[in-house]
């Protein structure tokens, strides 16, 4: 985490714990240390497979270029408990699904065996995030606000 | 079923049902209160108090307003980008992953009732009472985190998957973005207490000494007893690497030499209350405590394979040493 | 009549506590009682199958026949392999010929390779015979097993929890009994993990399932049944005892192993890497 004074109102904010901010920017590791805030990416390709492990998950794709070639590009996600535990599972996003991409290449900017960047913003083609937000904790669900979702 | 088990049910059974108006605490086989299960900790109520609510007891509307604002930040987050979005700006805050990965808990922490604006009930303003030494130190590790890029000694415990982020394994115990999700098993002279990151399991023994105060260990060393319906468990011997308690939602220092002072209570069938005392003089200027209800969690406790996935740490070292070759490239 | 009826509670509770523990000496809900700190005495975690004893695990041809690699030569005796008897029933594993060819590759290569050179998670059943010890919580409710290597755990679910989300190093465990053996079927592993240092592995389709026999108050028969159809012609067994550890003995330490290999894994990227 940085402490750039740019940056301090939001960490307040932060501190309070009450918000949920989908750009958390220090979780199992300081973000702006590993992505490169310079060299934001723009992606869009098929998934090749993913890596449904911890600390983060990855999300591989072929990115297609403006030429029509594809780069091999791996794209960091949050931990894939949150998602099992919201019944996802390893089958819960196909290779060959097409996906867009918006976030930073990493500071490394190492592309072998693939170029790697976060995954701020993952979505389909057409704009709904690839998998959508758990409002569950894994505790019961009392029934009490109507809200709630059913647990899949 | 024989006489002795006969007898032991009946009891047990008679025990539940008479303790009823403060609820009875389920036995196991060998009588102790039974905390086993699958929990969690998750609470949007923050560690410390915030400004705007001075107060350690919020009314409902409050709650019920910050419950609010937390579900509209998730439907924001889950509300679809626009298609023809370009990339990120540069120069822009990198950000992190979409919020469909986190896993913070939408209500705010409910304690005897009462809804809560801090987990620290004690003290009173419910602030972390550094000693203004240990405040310095605090905020010299916070910028030993940012600028210590030399080798992997100086990155984080949670980064290098030594321990879970923050203050999630503890003690105290403490809720973080996500994962967080305990099991507790009791056996003859121990309880084992499973903090979902890093796969971390606490052993606490049941009566015995703390080691030597050379002996330190991840998490420290953990003895317990039982007191009515109640664990305690102290604890001492910290890991000196282990006093930066850092994460999106709190950043605590504690010494070494803290006692952290556990009490877990089965206060329904789906919640036990855990209350915390940390005595630490080398940091804080009196003992603080808190409060946080853990609840009965649906799911089970999935593997945190932590390290053996970790492409993060090299990759911030390896981002480091470009950084440091194109700032050479440049100055030449 | 709260106060009688917690008086009450209070004798009952006296008597359920000596009795109900009286009734539970060597059994839990009715099962063997399998709490305790537990491990091997066996080399299986070189070579599960039977070996000599030799003097490295890397070897290099020498003038006159191998040699210590010269990674590992400097530590003499200490880095020699003790011989085994192997824990393989039958004596060989039945490799499909490509394996067994991978096997022999993963062996040459066992320093870049072994995962347990980087402290990763160890697996199933490689968890039950590293040489360390591992404790195993046994309740009415649970049963929990967390090994001293790595801080590695799993816990034994005793309700069919379904088809395994995803893959994981550890796998996932559904324990049922069979008279007076635990029976632990574990499936939904990765195919990182090893069998041993000797390059001995499986594919992600590896199920394990696991016998747990207690043979007298210290001492349990432990096997192992390897299923992995891509990699092995049928399935196989492996078979050795469990020692409890008893008095000052029977704790768990820490081994994290993690910070022991951070200069191996991530020392070239230092800032300043050591000679």
């Amino acid at each position: 985490m940085k402490f750039t004074d740019r940056k301090l109102p939001t960490l307040i904010v932060l501190a309070l714990g009450i918000l949920v901010v989908p750009t958390a920017t220090f979780a199992h590791h300081a973000f702006t240390a590993e992505f490169d805030g310079d060299a934001p990416v723009l992606l869009r390709g098929k998934v090749t497979r993913v890596e449904w492990i911890n600390p983060h998950a990855w999300v591989h794709l072929d990115a297609v270029q403006e030429d029509g070639t594809t780069v091999a590009w791996m794209v960091e996600g949050g931990t894939p408990n949150t998602l099992l535990r919201a019944g996802i599972n390893k089958n819960s996003l196909v290779p060959g699904t097409e996906i867009v991409v918006r976030g930073y290449q990493s500071k490394d900017h190492a592309c072998t065996p693939s170029c790697k960047a976060n995954g701020r913003d993952v979505t389909f083609p057409d704009g709904r995030k690839i998998f959508m937000g758990s409002s569950g904790t894994g505790a019961p669900r009392d029934g009490a606000d109507p809200r709630e979702p059913p647990r899949t | 079923m024989n006489t002795i088990s006969t007898i032991c049910a009946a009891s047990m059974l008679l025990m539940a049902t008479a303790a009823r108006a403060d609820y009875a605490a389920p036995r196991t086989a060998a009588g102790e209160p039974d905390l086993q299960g699958v929990w969690t900790n998750a609470t949007i109520t923050p560690v410390e108090r915030m400004n705007f609510f001075p107060q350690l007891v919020l009314t409902k509307p409050q709650a019920d307003m910050l419950e609010q604002r937390t579900r509209e930040f998730a439907e924001r987050g889950s509300a679809p980008t626009d298609p023809d979005a370009p990339p990120p700006e540069a120069g822009d805050d990198v950000g992190g992953y979409n919020s469909f990965w986190i896993d913070a808990g939408t209500t705010v922490a409910l304690v005897n009732g009462e809804y809560r604006s801090s987990l620290i009930t004690s003290p009173a303003d419910g602030k972390l009472p550094y000693t203004p030494a240990a405040q310095a130190k605090r905020v010299q590790l916070l910028m030993s985190i940012r600028d210590g890029l030399d080798g992997p000694e100086q990155r984080p415990l949670g980064e290098r998957c030594l321990v879970g982020f923050g203050s999630t394994s503890g003690p105290p115990m403490l809720p973080v973005l996500y994962n967080n999700n305990y099991q507790i098993v009791q056996a003859p002279g121990s309880v084992m207490i499973l903090a979902e990151m890093n796969h971390d399991a606490r052993i606490v023994r049941i009566g015995g000494e703390h080691p030597p105060t050379d002996v330190r260990t991840w998490m420290g060393d953990s003895i317990g007893h039982w007191e009515g319906d109640t664990l305690v468990v102290e604890t001492t011997n910290f890991h000196p690497a282990q006093s930066m308690r850092a994460c999106i939602r709190y950043q605590i220092y504690m010494s070494a030499n803290a006692t952290v002072t556990e009490r877990f209570t089965r206060v329904a069938h789906d919640q036990i209350l855990y209350q915390f005392t940390v005595d630490d003089a080398e940091a804080f200027s009196e003992p603080w405590s808190g409060e946080i209800p853990m609840r009965a969690s649906e799911g089970p406790i999935y593997e945190y394979a932590c390290h053996e996935g970790n492409y993060s740490l090299p990759g911030i070292l390896a981002g480091a040493r470009r950084e440091a070759r194109t700032t050479d490239e440049g100055a030449e | 009549m709260v106060r009688h009826m917690r008086r009450l509670v209070g004798v009952l509770m006296a008597i359920s506590i000596v009795q109900c523990v009286n009734a539970a000496d060597g059994t839990v809900a009715g099962k063997p009682d399998l709490n305790g700190v537990w491990q091997v005495l066996n080399t299986a975690n070189y070579d599960i199958e039977a070996h000599a004893a030799r003097a490295a695990m890397a070897l290099r041809p020498g003038p006159f026949g191998p040699v210590p690699a010269k990674a590992v030569v400097a530590l003499g005796a200490v880095g020699a392999v003790p011989a085994g008897l192997g824990v393989v029933d039958g004596g060989e594993i039945p490799y499909q010929p490509w394996a067994l060819e991978k096997k022999k590759e993963n062996q040459a290569n066992w320093l870049a390779r072994d995962p347990e050179i980087r402290c990763y998670l160890p697996g199933v059943p490689r968890a039950t015979y590293m040489p360390f010890p591992f404790q195993i919580f046994h309740s009415e409710q649970a049963i929990f097993f967390a090994y001293e290597y790595a801080g590695a755990v799993r816990n034994i679910y005793l309700a069919d929890p379904g088809e395994p989300p995803t893959d994981t190093w550890m796998g996932q465990s559904f324990g049922t009994w069979d008279g007076n053996t635990l029976v632990v079927t574990a499936t939904g592993f990765n195919d990182r993990t090893w069998f041993d240092r000797s390059g001995n592995f499986h594919s992600d389709k590896l199920k394990v399932t696991e016998r747990y026999t207690p043979i007298n108050a210290h001492t349990m028969n432990y096997q192992a049944t390897i299923e992995d159809a891509e990699v092995f012609t049928r399935p196989w067994t492996m078979s050795m005892t469990l020692y409890k550890r008893v008095g000052a003995d029977a704790r768990l330490q820490q081994f994290k192993c993690i910070e022991f290999v951070e200069e191996l894994m991530y020392g070239h990227l230092r800032k300043e890497p050591l000679e």
